[in-house]
């Protein structure tokens, strides 16, 4: 927690005040209140970022040295007379040099000042929304008695205007004389001073009613409650009031506007503007909802802006300038350091019992999981292997980009937990960095990269596994036969034939089975030829695989094999030829019942039998 | 017959490989007896070490290093079959010299078999209380059976230096049929004969051998409780503990020390509050083998506050032992004090107070693991970052 508020302070007063100074050019009221919005939300969205979903910025993350906790006496001092020994002060953070044993750390107190910040936040914040929420309980109060205005033509020029403007929800519109000065309430309700009934001609009424429904249609309103509550919860940035100043202004300027817009004129609404100027004389104290006048300095800005006969500046609108805008806070997001205090260790001791312990234990494993982050990009290599196997550990999802950055580590070591961690995440996105390491000269890389392959959608990477199975390592020729069995993908049938000729049998034996799990149309040539292998495993996979492709001049051979000196082999043959639905492989079959082996002439019967011919 | 084959076979080894004929042996004795006597101790204990290992392959060899020597060096660690040689150490056993005497016991003793073994024997019966001291030295070395009833029998030699040498040679034998004849030593008049008795006893495993020692732990000889402690320490008996708690508050602090340190080869956790206070001891060799002696004990899991406190003390060996027993205890207590030591100036003890928290289960041990990850040593923020790994 403390952690986000130190973050967004830094974040919301550096975009903040690049808002102050770009608006400060723009003429358009759109872009200026996007920026203002976007500057004032963008500082909640990049510190949360940052603390809570753990999006390690581009800069890295500053760290604030902790302060030293004050050594506690000792519980129970040694029974030693001639004992004079202090205790050794604790380093005040691991940045700077231990101090000499017995000196103190000098400056701060018992007292931890980081432990208070927190609860003195919630407390002002509380207060300050406690205060809001009376304000517009005041209000809600002082207009519960206005009234639906129906009959009156008011009424009749709303509709027309709400017609107009293509809005099909009904807008409630009622009067009240409590009320200094028109406001638009919540999503669809006009609110108007009794005399806006009787004191305005119906020109000025409509200016008035423009503007009321611009306020709604912008959803002002919401806004404006969303910026308050901002500004309270968030008191300690003082840009956020401006902020809010900034929101409101361009608010009823860009109203103003749509108002003109609608009307054709902004003498009528100028005309009522003043009017309302005289009402709020009557009555000074200001509503904080969106309104039409509520803050009087402003006023004769606007007058004059309705008056002068300039076109209102025009510039990009709404959806582009909000993704302008999202991509602007994104960015920030991502590029602006990070801050973080030093962990104060003892300071959470005593925690236990706590019902928060949960929320805590899911902290630590964060603020754990950030630090050995931090530690993969330690000097040594001994530390960045241990973190980065600590790491692997933790399964979250937010270290994948660590890992793929340790794939370009110079430690083979590390570059191979890093293949095995990034195999566990399923990450798609390192399938290209894990199939350019097949070409490593440390043949442990290489055989977790093919490992590592099989177990991802490693299909762009296919060219590279085929290129692997003529590495110089048996482990990585299987290893990358395995993981293109994997993919399933045609294309690699001829090399995998090319490895029926491999020189190792585990690796043949590994293509034949590859070859199977391919599904081809046709038996792929040179399984008959291995079904001859020196290999009792690679004629075992072999019998096996031309019984999956059904492959009738497989038949000789099989039946030969039936007498082979191996009793899976045999087995296998038999498997094999029952599969295969020719007469030759029936006759195999019939002869295979004189079989010395009991194994084979059983499963010989059952062939035959299930055969139903 | 067939150990007529036997000695011939051995015959022909010794051959290939002969042991020092006469005039090496009158050149190394001569040599050790004209040398400072410091220079005669130190190769004194050289004697029967394997010398080989020394240059293996010309490598650790100084430049222009001659190695002609060598073939007489290891001519040295055998048993010489020359008559003549063996009439060189039979009189060597007799010189003026002890440091003499000594190497020519232990150059006797380097078999159990052989004309060496009857020159010891022989030199069991000599007249002179000199030769048969010496001799019973080579019969420990020698550890041969044959000598051991001539040693039982040299136990009761008039002269106590005989008796105590005798004794101690039986220990190397560790034959529980001694314990009669050592019990009987322990009242023996000469505080060396009882030493020697204690000692003996202390190599033997049998139930006997606890009831014997306690007494020893009040002898008014200190060696002899030192040496009582250390026995009943190897003897792993329960019943050794009260005892031996009673020694925590001997006068001497050798003696407290090896209480100690015996109480730890118990493992016996009764111990753990006695041994807490014993780390409050004025001296520091107690101090420390109290807190070494915590470590070892078996299925503790409370640290006594001494040693918690222990760890953060001034001096750096004791800070060691502590930080080292806390890493065998666990003991969540201990978490802060060990966590004060990942800002100490000795890497060893960081090292160690890293090691100690890693396998202390629970959630305050974190953070100091964060920190530790820290530090400006390699091994230790290695070692934390491992540790950390098991946080999940």
């Amino acid at each position: 927690m403390l952690d986000w508020l130190l973050n967004y302070a830094a974040h919301s007063t550096l975009l903040l005040g690049a808002a102050w100074i770009i608006s400060a050019r723009a003429r358009s009221h759109h872009i200026r209140e996007t920026i203002w919005k976007a500057a004032l939300l963008g500082g909640l969205v990049t510190a949360t970022a940052q603390t809570v979903i753990g999006l390690t910025p581009v800069a890295g993350t500053v760290t604030i040295a902790a302060p030293a906790p004050v050594p506690l006496p000792f519980e129970a001092a040694p029974p030693d007379r001639s004992s004079t020994e202090a205790p050794l002060p604790p380093q005040p953070s691991a940045s700077r040099p231990p101090p000499e044993p017995g000196v103190l750390p000098a400056g701060w107190g018992s007292f931890d000042w980081r432990g208070a910040i927190v609860p003195v936040w919630l407390l002002i914040a509380g207060f300050l929304i406690a205060g809001y929420l009376a304000r517009r309980a005041l209000l809600a109060r002082r207009i519960e008695g206005r009234r639906p205005v129906m009959t009156h033509p008011l009424a009749d020029l709303l509709a027309t205007l709400t017609e107009e403007a293509g809005i099909a929800r009904p807008i409630r519109l009622t009067a009240s004389a409590r009320l200094p000065s028109p406001i638009a309430l919540g999503r669809s309700e006009i609110a108007v001073p009794e005399a806006a009934l009787t004191e305005l001609d119906p020109d000025q009424q409509r200016g008035m009613l423009a503007h009321e429904l611009a306020h709604l249609e912008r959803r002002d309103p919401a806004w404006l409650t969303l910026v308050a509550v901002v500004e309270r919860v968030a008191f300690f940035q003082p840009l956020n009031r401006l902020a809010r100043r900034r929101i409101r202004e361009s608010a009823e300027y860009l109203s103003d506007e749509w108002a003109v817009g609608r009307t054709g004129s902004g003498v009528f609404l100028a005309k009522c503007l003043a009017k309302v100027a005289e009402w709020m004389d009557s009555c000074p104290s200001p509503v904080p909802v969106a309104g039409m006048a509520e803050e009087r300095s402003h006023l004769v800005a606007r007058v004059r802006r309705l008056l002068d006969s300039t076109p209102f500046p025009t510039g990009p609108r709404g959806r582009t300038l909000a993704i302008v805008a999202a991509v602007a806070v994104l960015a920030v997001a991502a590029a602006v350091p990070g801050i973080s205090l030093a962990v104060n260790p003892g300071q959470d001791s005593g925690s236990q019992d706590e019902p928060g312990l949960r929320i805590e234990n899911q902290d630590t494993s964060r603020a754990i999981v950030r630090a050995l982050m931090e530690a993969t990009r330690d000097s040594d290599a001994g530390v960045r292997r241990a973190a980065l196997s600590s790491l692997a550990r933790f399964e979250d999802p937010s270290t994948v980009a660590t890992f793929r950055e340790a794939l370009r580590d110079q430690d083979a070591e590390i570059r191979v937990v890093a293949i095995h961690a990034l195999a566990e995440f399923k990450d798609r996105g390192s399938v290209g960095a894990i199939a350019a390491l097949l070409t490593d000269e440390n043949t442990e890389l290489r055989r977790a990269a093919v490992q590592a392959l099989a177990e991802l959608p490693a299909g762009t990477a296919r060219n590279e596994l085929i290129a692997a199975i003529r590495d110089s390592d048996a482990e990585v020729r299987a290893g990358a036969i395995h993981a293109l069995a994997e993919l399933k993908d045609p294309a690699a049938a001829g090399a995998l034939t090319a490895a029926l000729k491999d020189a190792r049998a585990e690796v043949r034996a590994q293509a034949i089975e590859a070859l199977a799990e391919l599904e081809l149309t046709e038996a792929p040539e040179g399984l008959i030829a291995a079904l001859r292998d020196p290999s009792a495993e690679v004629r075992h996979a072999a019998a096996h695989a031309v019984g999956h492709y059904q492959d009738a001049r497989a038949v000789p051979e099989l039946r030969a094999m039936l007498e082979d000196a191996d009793a899976e082999v045999r087995e296998a043959a038999v498997e094999a030829l029952s599969e295969i639905r020719t007469d030759a492989a029936r006759d195999a079959l019939i002869a295979a019942l004189k079989s010395r082996d009991p194994k084979v002439r059983r499963a010989a019967a059952d062939a035959l039998g299930a055969r139903k011919e | 017959m067939k150990l007529a084959l036997l000695l011939a076979g051995l015959a022909l080894q010794e051959g290939q490989h002969p042991g020092p004929d006469s005039a090496r042996v009158d050149t190394f004795l001569n040599a050790v007896r004209a040398a400072d006597p410091m220079i005669c101790e130190m190769v004194a204990d050289q004697v029967g070490n394997f010398w080989t290992s020394y240059g293996d392959h010309g490598v650790g060899i100084l430049a222009d290093g001659s190695r002609a020597w060598e073939e007489s060096r290891d001519s040295l660690y055998r048993t010489p079959a020359d008559p003549a040689a063996l009439r060189r150490l039979a009189r060597g056993l007799d010189d003026p010299n002890p440091c003499v005497r000594r190497i020519a016991a232990k150059l006797l003793g380097q078999g159990d078999t052989g004309p060496g073994v009857q020159v010891i024997r022989d030199g069991l019966r000599s007249p002179s209380p000199r030769v048969r001291e010496a001799a019973a030295l080579a019969a420990r070395h020698s550890e041969a059976p044959v000598l051991e009833s001539a040693l039982l029998a040299a136990t009761r030699d008039p002269n106590p230096a005989v008796a105590a040498m005798a004794a101690y040679a039986l220990g190397a034998l560790e034959r529980p049929e001694h314990v009669g004849r050592m019990s009987e030593l322990t009242r023996h008049d000469e505080a060396r004969v009882r030493r020697a008795a204690a000692h003996t006893l202390g190599q033997i495993e049998d139930p006997r051998v606890p009831p014997a020692l306690v007494p020893l732990l009040r002898d008014r000889d200190e060696g002899v409780r030192v040496l009582a402690a250390e026995g009943l320490g190897e003897t792993k008996h329960p019943g050794s503990l009260d005892p031996l708690l009673g020694a925590l508050a001997d006068a001497s602090a050798g003696v407290r020390a090896a209480a100690a340190e015996a109480l730890g080869h118990l493992e016996l956790p009764r111990a753990a509050p006695a041994l807490g206070r014993a780390i409050g001891d004025r001296d520091p060799r107690v101090r420390i083998a109290a807190a070494e002696a915590l470590g070892n004990l078996e299925g503790l899991e409370q640290a006594p506050p001494e040693l918690i406190a222990a760890a953060g003390s001034t001096d750096r060996d004791l800070r060691q032992a502590a930080v080292e027993a806390l890493g065998n205890i666990s003991d969540p207590r201990a978490i802060d004090a060990l966590g004060r030591l990942l800002g100490d100036s000795d890497r060893e003890i960081r090292g160690a107070a890293v090691e100690a928290l890693a396998r202390i289960e629970d959630s305050r041990v974190t953070p100091y693991l964060l920190r530790a990850l820290r530090d400006s040593d390699p091994e230790i923020r290695k070692a934390a970052a491992a540790a950390l790994g098991e946080r999940k």
